[in-house]
């Protein structure tokens, strides 16, 4: 019975001019908003936390979408996901701001050195208490790697086995080097910690040599809260492997429920157990006080996309430049190196991915999404619930409206599902990782990651 | 008229920092540095007290060796744990609204673009009020945390400091004031160290640049941090020799196409403030109650590349037996006649200026006179050094004109310098700027 279930709500925004809703940013009518001010971040965080949502999770590119046309003007001119900023320095300023909102970032696996970024990751986790949330990432836009020295894209089985010795570091570090009870605090002996209980880590591997001992001492969720998105093939295996949280943007319930039920399989093929994966559906809101605002609403933000800038943006995160395409030119999907697992996914296996048009994916597009709901709040509050079945722990709710939409979702939705028994309790002081598995705080015995415990010792 | 002094809080997030062991004291809070709460609440108590800024030093691992291992440090909890200072200065931009944030980062930390994107962020945030601490890293550790197979020769950290600098500076410098400047502006690099193309941000932050600080010893520091710094630290050991170290700061600026007082002077300094004299000797005995000679060896050795460990009591320590150590050392050596003992080492006084307000304000007035810009107040206890200083010290500077009473408008730049928000245009940075936007 869906009405016995409980779900966690979590913010999906980016530190960019235009994300969810290309031309966005244009109507200072709905509620403009300026990603480079903090007092954008600090209210939204207010209003997230009035409204109980478990995170505020910050998306992130290192670069810009591939080319339009041969350049980068098109996202340029357009603010189409540039610029961006950093999500760490934002959330870390949130950390002060709020009190129990879970504070989520991405980084990807190729943006840091794994020991510099262990310890922005623990410091943040100290500071917040233990809200630290990391969203993992492998990056692949053609133009982060070359902000970042790689000569080129790097293939998609590479990016994967990148990750997993990154993330071997980052576990090493976390879970290995300092013993439970390596801190003392002895004032009249003066110990502050036990020597021995403390390690070196000693990594080698092929990109990376840490040497260790971990400059920062066990932060309250030793290692933060781990989510992880993506659906194809490679994307599935680590998260199943990895992840805390899978966050997915199925474009129906039915494959929802599939994705699910094949995330929990293959985790318990890890030996995991299966609902050590908690999975968040991504799901876009519009709200209006009667159905026909809504929709007005809608159209209203539809009208404000410029449909060359969605083009560029669509070609520019799969990784082809579209440029000059017209709607009935094939387009060989086979060739893209970008973000092209959720595409593959709404297409469906029979396909033939080389010849894709542009109007067989728009005409695909409108006839499966079923994840932008326009409604009243009890209509939105409804079509929520009805995805619980799916056996999703949560929702992220990416926003058309940025801090408006968020405000009228608290203000309207949010008591529907409190009412109605589908959120959890708000219980002050909490870590991220205990308020989504009720259990500790630490990451479960079964994640390949305590694996380190004790292992330098 | 009289000319100020600029005061930066210098602080660490780590459980001993100026002063080894001090985090026994009861007096004092460091203990509790994981928590973003103290340092709110520091930041707060220095702005209501309109300290120019914040100032949180930074390594990247463990200081040199003591007997071989660092059993020491983790033990004593010197300069260990460490916490990253840039979420702390990212939480703090949004509890504060005026007073400076200044972090220390690394050139071999990150990469110059990811590095250049959170500063921007940062000051973006924070309304233009965040300040860089350039380091190069001397430690071993630190190096071979990130992957380096160790210490990088002197030379070449340096060569590959100023590509980084140059890297981030030329990154930050091409973003116009106006969006509409900007067309497709990419960057592209081919260093030694790195090889990029990118794309500056659409917006400038308010300083653009953030505030550039730099300590530099060696000549090749010097050279650097007369290229490179907005304010530089000195250690000089009396108003009387500050002079010397002034004009030589101040001539390397030139040499650099720079104007001599476009460097700011910053020396370092720890106080203990009684209401009579006898008053603040006691305090200093009651503070040197949790001083750790040992503990300060430690430190020294670790900071200056030298394991004083392997040596006895009594032994002469040369230039030979002590395998090199950093130019610090040198200086040590050099002042003590060519050879110091652990002894000698242990017993060297406990440095810190110690008197009444009206004898530490005379003595910073001669320090100003001697050319000095700022002080960067370290601390024995956190946050009761600070509360000392403001409750005690800082009227009678106010009631000199030593220390401001209240904020300027502006960044930190302008505050600090009196000039405007962006590098000035003799800064190397400057030249990265896309041509005729910006002739500030």
């Amino acid at each position: 019975m869906s009405t016995q279930q409980k779900i966690h709500l979590n913010a999906f925004v980016m530190a960019t001019p235009t994300h969810h809703q290309s031309g966005l940013w244009k109507r200072p009518s709905l509620e403009q908003w300026d990603p480079n001010r903090l007092d954008t971040w600090v209210r939204l965080g207010e209003t997230l936390e009035r409204g109980g949502f478990t995170a505020i999770f910050l998306a992130d590119h290192l670069g810009a979408p591939e080319r339009h046309n041969g350049s980068f003007a098109d996202y340029i001119a357009r603010g189409e996901v540039f610029p961006t900023n950093d999500p760490l320095p934002i959330v870390s300023a949130l950390a002060a701001t709020t009190s129990d909102l879970g504070l989520v970032f991405t980084s990807s696996t190729v943006q840091h050195q794994p020991f510099v970024f262990a310890r922005q990751a623990s410091t943040l986790d100290h500071l917040s208490g233990g809200r630290a949330g990391w969203n993992l990432v492998t990056t692949a836009l053609r133009n982060s790697y070359r902000n970042l020295s790689y000569q080129d894209l790097v293939d998609h089985e590479e990016r994967y086995r990148l990750a997993r010795e990154y993330v071997d570091v980052l576990y090493k570090l976390w879970e290995g080097s300092w013993d439970d009870d390596a801190v003392v605090l002895d004032a009249e002996r003066g110990i502050y910690a036990d020597p021995s209980k403390v390690h070196e880590i000693a990594h080698v591997s092929e990109r990376f040599s840490v040497e260790g001992p971990f400059l920062v001492q066990p932060s309250p969720q030793v290692t933060p809260f781990l989510f992880l998105a993506g659906v194809s093939p490679a994307a599935l295996d680590l998260a199943a492997q990895h992840a805390e949280g899978w966050t997915i943007v199925s474009t129906g319930q039915e494959q929802t429920r599939a994705q699910v039920d094949g995330v929990r399989a293959r985790a318990v093929e890890y030996g995991r157990a299966p609902d050590d994966v908690a999975v968040f559906q991504g799901l876009k809101v519009v709200i209006g006080s009667t159905e026909t605002e809504a929709r007005e609403r809608y159209e209203e933000i539809k009208a404000l996309s410029d449909v060359s800038a969605a083009r560029a943006a669509f070609g520019g995160i799969i990784g082809l430049d579209l440029a000059g395409y017209g709607p009935d030119d094939p387009i060989d999907l086979t060739k893209a190196q970008g973000v092209i697992g959720p595409l593959l996914a709404r297409l469906g296996p029979d396909t033939d991915l080389s010849r894709v048009t542009l109007r067989q994916l728009q005409e695909r597009r409108s006839r499966s999404d079923v994840t932008t709901i326009v409604g009243t709040p009890e209509q939105i509050a409804e079509s929520i619930i009805g995805w619980i079945d799916t056996g999703i722990d949560g929702v992220n709710i990416e926003d058309y409206l940025f801090h408006g939409g968020y405000r009228d979702f608290v203000d309207h939705v949010v008591p529907i599902l409190r009412r109605r028994g589908h959120l959890h309790d708000i219980e002050p002081g909490r870590t991220l990782r205990e308020r989504v598995f009720g259990d500790g705080p630490r990451l479960s015995a079964r994640h390949p990651a305590a694996a380190y415990r004790g292992a330098f010792a | 008229m009289n000319r100020r002094l600029r005061l930066n809080a210098f602080v660490m997030a780590t459980p001993t920092h100026n002063n080894p062991t001090q985090w026994r004291n009861p007096r004092g809070e460091q203990l509790r540095f994981n928590e973003l709460e103290l340092w709110t609440s520091l930041a707060s108590r220095l702005e209501a007290a309109a300290f120019d800024g914040i100032f949180f030093a930074d390594i990247l691992g463990l200081q040199g060796a003591f007997r071989g291992n660092w059993d020491e440090h983790i033990e004593k909890g010197l300069d260990y744990p460490t916490n990253d200072p840039l979420p702390i200065v990212a939480a703090l931009a949004s509890t504060t609204q005026r007073i400076g944030l200044a972090f220390t980062n690394s050139i071999i930390q990150g990469h110059p673009v990811t590095f250049a994107r959170q500063l921007a962020t940062l000051d973006h945030l924070s309304g233009g009020r965040i300040g860089w601490n350039i380091v190069t890293s001397s430690l071993e550790n630190s190096h071979r945390n990130v992957s380096l197979p160790g210490l990088i020769p002197h030379d070449e950290r340096y060569r590959r400091a100023e590509e980084y600098v140059d890297a981030v500076l030329r990154i930050l410098e091409s973003s116009p004031d106006d969006p509409d400047e900007l067309g497709d502006t990419t960057i592209v690099h081919h260093g030694e160290q790195f090889g990029f193309e990118t794309n500056p941000a659409l917006r400038a932050s308010p300083q653009r640049t953030p505030f550039l600080f730099l300590a530099g010893a060696s000549p090749q520091g010097q050279q650097f941090a007369g290229r490179y710094a907005e304010a530089q630290f000195i250690a000089s050991p009396s108003p009387e020799r500050t002079a010397g170290v002034v004009e030589r700061i101040r001539s390397t600026a030139v040499a650099h196409g720079r104007l001599g007082s476009d460097v700011l002077l910053f020396q370092g300094f720890s106080f203990i403030i009684g209401s009579t004299e006898e008053e603040a000797r006691r305090l200093a005995d009651d503070e040197s109650r949790y001083d750790d000679p040992v503990s300060r060896l430690v430190q020294l050795g670790g900071t200056i590349g030298v394991d004083f460990g392997r040596f006895d009591l009594d032994e002469p320590i040369d230039h030979a037996s002590a395998q090199g150590g950093l130019g610090p050392f040198q200086g040590l050596l050099a002042a003590n006649g060519g050879s110091i003992t652990v002894r000698q080492l242990i017993e060297r006084p406990f440095r810190a200026l110690t008197g009444t307000p009206e004898t530490l304000a005379d003595q910073l007035e001669q320090w100003r006179d001697a050319g000095v810009d700022g002080i960067n107040v370290g601390n024995h206890v956190i946050p009761g050094t600070f509360d000392n200083f403001i409750d005690h010290l800082l009227p009678e500077l106010q009631r000199r004109g030593l220390a401001q009473r209240d904020y300027e408008e502006g960044t930190l730049r302008r505050r600090l310098t009196g000039g405007s928000d962006r590098l000035n245009a003799r800064h190397p940075g400057a030249r990265h700027r896309i041509a005729g936007k910006d002739a500030r």
